[in-house]
């Protein structure tokens, strides 16, 4: 597992980035923000959703960082977000993977492989708490009213 | 003409100072697309950022009119003022409008000055004060259409990223056996690099995620030359591969997957394959697979394509706006006007109220009431100052004709009833109450350009009254 740190950031006014994971957990923004996520390592799958600001200077800034191959940035102006997809990499603690004793010359079956990563439960299961929706709430993202 | 051009000119560069720090910054961060959309009579109203205005410029009594939302003149730093957090605080500034402006003769003399302040009251029709998202989850076309998208975008790029994965696993074997029948990692490094598209090989190998993950490959190669009897270690391959995989040929998908779909959003889109690490064909495959799982997963039959089912998202949303911009407006506004000459001085309440209304959603008609009532002093015509109180009431209906392919309005027309009633200080060539019809026609060649106003005026004294007015968005201008 690798910690991912996303990290959000509104202009322009109201709107809502929901990230949604391989497993359909999924994080919100609606206001500045960070939250840092424990996903599995390798490659994974996000899709955002929401809408941007809309006015003129309307933007969604979002930068995914910690443990992962690069920054990620992302930026979404004013307008609807449906189903937008974006592949991280994860590199968690790689140096652990690297002790795997398998034979590498005989049969490697890395298809089998791909399946023994993926299928586990919580690919890209938060720390805690509800794993279908996530809001999130930490730092001064807080819903204005 | 060119005279009141220049006179406006002037007045915009004696404000400009006061927010000179910033403003270049600032028009040039407009993207626009908002102000657009709205409707003159709107703008008119309430200006969003910066406006000037050249009123009757076929008459003896030009005007010219600068008008200024407070949060534009704000000096703060662009990037701390539209912070949502910022922005969204900044409520009574964006919803303030200043006015200044001068009367000019027809010798382009500045014969009266004007100053005013108007206030929105009702603030339902800023769509950037509303979380649209959550609005948006109660349509449940929406919903389900977006649900439906992101199962089908998930299933398509997994099964792409672990056919691509499993290829270059088996690349990745290839290159092993070959360093071990070499007996040497020499070019170990180069063959890899040559597993990546084209495009994205100048300075990959030399970048520290690539290097880190390398590193682990190589050395599990190195370990199975030197330990003959040590197999070198599986786990490093394949996660070697799925670093490959994904940085190299499913992000640079993704991303243009990204740009792809926004394209297809618009009326007037171009979607295509943006990436050059990823080849047409491999891209077309993908869009090819999205669009047979939409087939399979559509009640109502073939036909959809991911464009048109992203276009359909588009129109919900697009909608809910609109709807979110026909909402009423009800602004509150005072006005001073001096004319030296005529030592006449005008206090000036203005209410206006705008409502949007319309057929499926797109609420192209607006009903716009405007009710004003003049008090002043007035010398011109009369050797002793009378005291004046003239309300006027106009109610009309404004209609937008056309609209550029982003939706911006180009041409409306207004339709409008005009009632004047002088309840003081009249003159012996005055009425008490005077009713006028007017049709406005207004409209511009692009949403770049200004807004061109013609009014017609009907009384059966006075019969018929022309105006030309020039309106100038300053933030349009910038765009």
């Amino acid at each position: 597992m690798g910690k991912v740190k996303f990290t959000a950031a509104f202009s322009g006014g109201e709107g809502t980035l929901k990230i949604t994971f391989e497993d359909k957990s999924s994080i919100t923004f609606t206001a500045d923000g960070s939250l840092e996520a424990d996903l599995k390592d390798g490659s994974r799958t996000l899709m955002f959703s929401g809408t941007s600001p809309e006015s003129p200077q309307g933007n969604i800034h979002l930068e995914i960082s910690g443990q992962v191959a690069k920054k990620y940035i992302y930026n979404f102006p004013p307008g609807n977000i449906t189903a937008d997809p974006a592949i991280i990499f994860v590199t968690g603690n790689t140096a652990v993977k690297s002790n795997f004793t398998e034979a590498f010359f005989t049969a490697i079956d890395p298809q089998k492989s791909f399946f023994r990563k993926s299928k586990s439960k919580g690919a890209a299961g938060l720390a805690k708490g509800d794993k279908n929706e996530k809001k999130q709430s930490t730092g001064k993202n807080k819903k204005r009213k | 003409m060119r005279r009141v051009l220049v006179i406006l000119a002037y007045l915009l560069g004696a404000v400009g100072p006061v927010f000179a720090q910033n403003s270049e910054q600032l028009i040039k961060k407009s993207i626009i697309e908002g102000e657009n959309e709205k409707s003159m009579g709107r703008q008119q109203i309430l200006t969003n950022y910066l406006q000037g205005v050249a009123k009757n410029l076929t008459s003896n009594e030009k005007e010219i009119l600068l008008k200024a939302n407070l949060f534009a003149l704000d000096p703060m730093d662009s990037v701390s003022k539209y912070k949502s957090e910022n922005y969204l605080k900044k409520s009574f500034q964006r919803n303030t409008q200043l006015l200044i402006g001068g009367g000019v003769d027809k010798n382009t003399k500045i014969n009266s000055f004007t100053i005013g302040l108007s206030y929105n009251l009702l603030n339902k029709r800023d769509p950037s004060n509303v979380n649209v998202y959550q609005e948006l989850l109660s349509k449940p076309d929406y919903d389900q259409l977006s649900r439906k998208l992101m199962a089908i975008n998930f299933r398509v790029l997994e099964q792409y990223k672990k056919n691509k994965w499993n290829a270059i696993a088996q690349q990745l074997n290839k290159i092993a056996a070959d360093a071990k029948g070499r007996n040497d990692v020499l070019n170990l490094k180069q063959d890899i690099l040559d597993l990546l598209p084209s495009q994205l090989r100048d300075g990959v190998g030399d970048a520290l995620p690539f290097q880190n993950s390398y590193k682990m490959f190589e050395d599990s190669v190195s370990h199975s030359l030197k330990n003959p009897g040590q197999p070198p270690k599986a786990g490093n391959v394949t996660l070697f591969a799925e670093f490959l995989m994904s940085e190299y040929f499913a992000t640079p998908l993704a991303s243009s997957l990204r740009s792809y779909l926004s394209e297809a959003q618009k009326e007037d889109g171009k979607p295509k394959n943006t990436s050059a690490a990823v080849s047409d064909s491999e891209f077309n495959k993908v869009i090819g697979q999205i669009n047979d799982e939409l087939a399979k997963n559509t009640t109502s039959g073939g036909g959809i394509t991911v464009e048109s089912a992203y276009q359909q998202v588009r129109k919900i949303y697009d909608d809910r706006i609109k709807s979110i911009q026909s909402r009423p407006l009800l602004t509150l506004g005072y006005n001073y006007k001096y004319t030296p000459d005529a030592i006449s001085h005008q206090h000036i309440p203005v209410l206006d109220f705008l409502l949007g209304f319309g057929k499926n959603g797109r609420k192209n008609n607006e009903l716009v009431i405007s009710l004003s009532d003049t008090l002043g002093t007035d010398t011109i015509s009369v050797n002793k100052s009378i005291g004046r109180n003239v309300t006027n009431l106009n109610i009309g209906i404004n209609r937008i004709l056309f609209k550029d392919k982003s939706l911006a309005s180009l041409l409306e027309l207004k339709f409008a009833l005009e009632e004047r009633l002088i309840w003081s200080g009249r003159l012996s060539s005055e009425k008490r109450d005077a009713f006028f019809a007017s049709a406005t026609l207004q409209g511009r060649p692009s949403s770049k350009s200004p807004w061109l106003k013609l009014v017609v005026k009907y009384n059966k004294d006075a019969k018929f009254l022309g105006f030309l007015d020039v309106t100038l968005n300053l933030d349009n201008k910038s765009k």
